[in-house]
């Protein structure tokens, strides 16, 4: 009770912000606006697979100390599942898995075969200069296996000539530092941008652990973390060759685990130290007059090792020392923009070679697993008079160890208005998931008779663009529904182990709506954005064992999600607010009262000033999260900080990334 | 279209600012436990947190499920494995928050922890204010003084503990994981004074009319690291560690558990089932005479749909209450069966039902 007027006040003032402001802004016609997106009319193959939401390139640069996962919880209708400061964060597209949230960089899937998902809190934003967000159907123009949704993610070089700097620095509470540096350098044909972060944080932040008894507060402990990383985009400028491109992308996590809040044990060490190399090699050049077609040759190396031991008074006891380890290589060939029989093509042809190994160092549950995938895809699409476009999407896949079916979608649409910027689409998509190498080899509870995952989802969304008094109104709304066959749950099985199921049948649907606003004015820029997710998944279908949560939300799933953000920029002051809203969650299958999270709210704000001259910019900040010190667990009986704040410099100098020149 | 885009965004605001007001309801107040009740450790998902316990009196039929968080608004914590008591109170020992709790066994209150265990599985009170604590990680087992709530030593053992049984002044405890060794321990000096060899991870124990220990060891599962191998029941000499009989399971997947004896000590029971035993045969409860040549071949209460998880039998000597996991996510039941293995009554608990335990 003790924040309810704060945040009333907050919310308050966004809406007599939002009401008193016009509008000049853009929604992706594919979906939420976390973008930064360009209204325009009607283009051939912009609507069947139109571009999805792209992130907020000011968010990019208000966040730059940030990673993926704390962007994407604050900003998007997907779930974040976070342990915590630091600790493991995986997403969840529309109440699906987090397995089934695929990751792709430069177009190369870097999500571990082996569990079929990436940490995002591993992701820095930093390195990231563009996100495509692909829900539903639309993450089919990756490839399989994303029922909930793709996260595209790239990474450039600037090309305007010249030399350019960026240099953060971030100070934060609980031993929080951040060092972030990037040099652009281009000259003739040649471009390349060299990203450097370290991080450290000892995330020991004081929380009320109320799973003790005395409530007491209690400092978080064995939650530090060190992360570095570096990457190279290297571009050159062939001519008749095309484009060609290297793509390095070095990483390393050390983290320790900290126990759950009702841990009052001794002598227990857990950690996880990541490492990763993600190399690529890419070609692009014209396809005709008007296509481009593109070769991608990868390598992603990824190895984990996982670290469980507890100090006993005879010595040091090792329960777990797990390395796991992932060889990934890839190649894919694509084409886009053929004309062909009135149709719009594009094709891919990829292949992809998985090599992984589980060692534990003291020989409990050891394996290897190997799977090739060879997969061919096509679209087309097609205009039907001024306003009315079709399309579809076939995809065949090859699998050493599994077959597939074919895979395909089906989308209509129509746009209207003056510049058709008012548009719905209609569209049917049939995907599968493979069990990924753990759910089928996994000492103990793999199990190698998993059927594939299928699902069948409808999409229906629109766009609304209503020209106000001073400004742009853009409202956009989707509904969909899924149904999947064989959801792959872990569940304890025989033996007491956890082990892979197929459920029967999972139903998922759901209503999803946003709204943004943009004034520009000479005194600055108001810019507000709305999101409102209204997700339901459940079992159906189930057998006489499940027939007790058949119909009940599935884990981890908020029936509720929503969103408010907004910046106000004025001469060199910016001031954003953010507030989010996750609703309650199931945390167990058993229903009772107390297996239920409650739904918890959070804000942020974080208040720039910047400071030009000569060729370069220096902006200094101040970032508070957790604004109200609202106590909450995103996890339950997993301690979350109060309030943080975090004080930085971003300098700029020269030429610098995003196209923004001091 | 405008009203309506204002409606949206009312509906998003409204949302959100609903958000803020969150109550917690705290402490509850419950029927006043009293002798006779049942008390049963419900383990929850390892490291969810969501373990819990049951109270209930079969006399008026009465069930109470997580006693201890309506009692003190406090979870018990991420897997309790079992109870004991002593006078008043009831210790459980919480597995994996390394912890033992003390509860008023009357009005469930909370009264006190000994922190800074382990991976604590069972205890016994081995004097007026001390326990023995067995630990599944550290190859010692953990004395604590149950009056000021500590860890005051630790007895050297070498190897992992789980089920302890005490007779005299020595007790018993079975090296379980990956382990082949009962353990002798002198209570007077608290030293570990013998180890006695038996088959292949001795997991429970029971003592005969004869005083002769019995002996129930798993075999491990298939899979397991160690090896997998035929479970065997011994029938040990204590003084000596002598073994006088053994009997071996004839399926290698079966990996029996929970072995326990009546009153009289002339009848065993123990729980082959789909936690230890897979897709084996003739799951459930079985039992069997001291004085029997041959292991029983059919379940005196088979398992059927459910997952027995454990048992005990009721002070009167008559029943056998056993805990029903049914598949570890949806909550279980404690089931009451006659002796002739008729089903009595069921109780609805919490998620995974273990350890059974009568306030005496």
């Amino acid at each position: 009770m003790r924040n309810w007027s704060f945040n009333g006040l907050g919310i308050l003032i966004g809406i007599f912000c939002s009401l008193g402001l016009g509008a000049q802004t853009y929604m992706d016609r594919d979906t939420f606006p976390l973008p930064e997106i360009k209204v325009g009319g009607l283009k051939k193959g912009e609507v069947s697979f139109g571009r999805p939401y792209t992130l907020d390139k000011s968010l990019l640069e208000d966040r730059k100390t940030a990673h993926l996962a704390d962007v994407l919880s604050q900003s998007s209708p997907l779930f974040i599942r976070s342990y915590g400061l630091g600790g493991l964060a995986t997403a969840s597209f529309r109440g699906t898995l987090a397995a089934h949230t695929k990751v792709f960089w430069q177009g190369m899937p870097i999500h571990s075969p082996m569990v079929g998902q990436l940490d995002l809190s591993l992701l820095p934003l930093f390195f990231i200069d563009e996100m495509r967000v692909l829900p539903g159907g639309a993450g089919m123009e990756e490839g399989i296996g994303a029922l909930g949704g793709v996260l595209s993610l790239g990474s450039q070089a600037e090309s305007n000539g010249g030399l350019g700097g960026n240099w953060v620095l971030e100070r934060g509470s609980f031993g929080n530092l951040r060092m972030l540096g990037r040099m652009n350098f281009s000259k003739g044909r040649h471009s390349m941008s060299i990203r450097a972060m370290r991080l450290t944080a000892d995330n020991d932040f004081v929380f009320t652990n109320t799973a003790r008894f005395d409530r007491r507060e209690e400092r978080q402990k064995n939650a530090q973390v060190k992360q570095s990383g570096l990457m190279t985009d290297y571009y050159y400028n062939g001519k008749s060759s095309g484009i060609w491109s290297t793509h390095l992308w070095w990483q390393k996590s050390e983290r320790a685990l900290p126990a759950l809040m009702s841990f009052a044990g001794a002598g227990r060490t857990e950690f996880q130290n990541d490492d990763s190399f993600r190399a690529l090699a890419m070609n692009q050049k014209r396809l005709g007059t008007e296509g481009l077609q593109r070769l991608r040759l990868g390598w992603n190396h990824m190895y984990l090792n996982y670290h469980l031991s507890h100090a006993t008074p005879l010595g040091k006891l090792v329960n777990y020392d797990s390395g796991n380890r992932v060889n990934s290589f890839f190649g894919r060939y694509d084409f886009s923009g053929l004309n062909w029989g009135g149709f719009q093509w594009k094709g891919k042809i990829d292949a992809q070679s998985d090599k992984v190994e589980l060692r534990n160092l003291n020989a409990l549950g050891n394996y290897r697993a190997h799977r090739n995938t060879l997969g061919a895809q096509t679209e087309a699409n097609r205009l039907l008079g001024s306003s009315v476009e079709y399309g579809f999407l076939l995809r065949r896949e090859m699998v050493s160890d599994r077959k597939v079916p074919l895979v395909y979608s089906l989308t209509l649409a129509s746009a209207k208005g003056e510049e058709k910027n008012n548009f719905w689409r209609l569209r049917f998509s049939r995907n599968f998931h493979l069990p990924t190498l753990n759910d089928l080899y996994w000492v103990p509870g793999g199990n190698p008779d998993l059927e594939p995952e299928q699902g069948h989802l409808w999409e229906l969304s629109g766009r609304k663009i209503l020209p106000l008094n001073k400004g742009l109104l853009v409202g956009g709304v989707e509904l969909f529904t899924s149904y999947m066959e064989n959801w792959i749950l872990w569940r304890p099985g025989d033996f007491g182990f956890w082990t892979a199921t197929n459920l029967q049948s999972v139903w998922t649907r759901g209503l999803e709506f946003a709204l943004q606003y943009t004034r520009e004015e000479s005194w600055g820029v108001y810019h507000a954005r709305a999101m409102l997710a209204l997700h339901r998944t459940t079992q159906r279908a189930c057998d006489q064992q499940g027939q007790e949560f058949c119909g009940k939300q599935m884990l981890y799933v908020p029936l509720l999600q929503g969103s408010f953000h907004h910046t106000l920029r004025w001469k060199d002051w910016r001031v954003m607010h953010q507030i989010q809203y996750t609703g309650s969650r199931n945390t167990s299958f058993s229903l009772t009262e107390g297996s239920v999270l409650p739904h918890f709210s959070l804000q942020n704000l974080r208040i720039s000033r910047a400071f030009s001259g000569g060729k370069g910019r220096v902006e200094g900040y101040l970032e508070i999260q957790n604004l109200w010190n609202q106590d909450y667990q995103a996890i339950l009986w997993r301690a979350m900080p109060g309030r943080f704040w975090g004080i930085g410099m971003d300098i700029k100098i020269g030429k610098l990334s995003n196209g923004d020149t001091k | 279209m405008a009203k309506g885009f204002s409606l949206g965004l009312g509906v998003v605001l409204l949302m959100l600012l609903a958000s803020s007001c969150e109550k917690q309801e705290c402490c509850k107040e419950l029927p006043l436990a009293s002798s006779g009740g049942l008390w049963v450790v419900n383990e929850g998902n390892f490291t969810f947190g969501n373990g819990s316990l049951s109270y209930i009196q079969p006399r008026d039929s009465l069930v109470l499920n997580r006693v201890f968080f309506e009692a003190n608004g406090v979870p018990l914590g991420d897997v309790p494995q079992s109870i004991f008591q002593r006078g008043d109170s009831i210790l459980v020992v919480v597995n994996n928050s390394g912890k033992l709790v003390c509860i008023n066994r009357k009005d469930f209150g909370y009264c006190g922890e000994i922190e800074g265990l382990i991976s604590p599985r069972y205890g016994i009170k081995i004097s007026g204010h001390e326990a023995l604590i067995s630990d599944l990680y550290s190859k010692d087992m953990a004395i604590v003084d149950l009056n000021e709530m500590r860890v005051v030593s630790y007895l050297r053992i070498g190897h992992s503990t789980e089920r302890i049984l005490a007779q005299g002044n020595y007790a018993y405890a079975t090296g379980w994981t990956l382990g082949n060794s009962v353990y002798k321990i002198d209570l007077s000096s608290k030293v570990c004074v013998d180890s006695f060899a038996v088959g292949h991870q001795p997991h429970s124990m029971a003592w005969d009319r004869e005083g002769k220990l019995w002996v129930l060891c798993d075999g491990a599962f298939r899979g397991s690291p160690g090896g997998h191998f035929a479970a065997r029941l011994m029938v040990i000499q204590p003084t000596t560690g002598e073994t006088i009989r053994e009997y071996e399971f004839k399926v290698l997947d079966q990996s029996p558990q929970h072995l326990m004896a009546n009153d009289r000590g002339d009848s065993l029971f123990f729980i082959n089932s789909a936690y230890a035993s897979g897709n084996a045969q003739d799951k459930g409860v079985f039992t069997m005479s001291i004085y029997d040549d041959v292991l029983p071949e059919k379940p005196l209460i088979p398992e059927g749909r459910g997952l027995f998880n454990a048992m005990t039998l009721a002070p009167n000597g008559k029943e056998i209450w056993i805990s029903d996991a049914v598949d570890y996510q949806r909550r279980g039941w404690v089931r009451r069966f006659s002796l002739k293995g008729e089903p009595l009554d069921s109780f609805r608990v919490d998620l995974i039902p273990g350890q059974l335990f009568f306030d005496q």
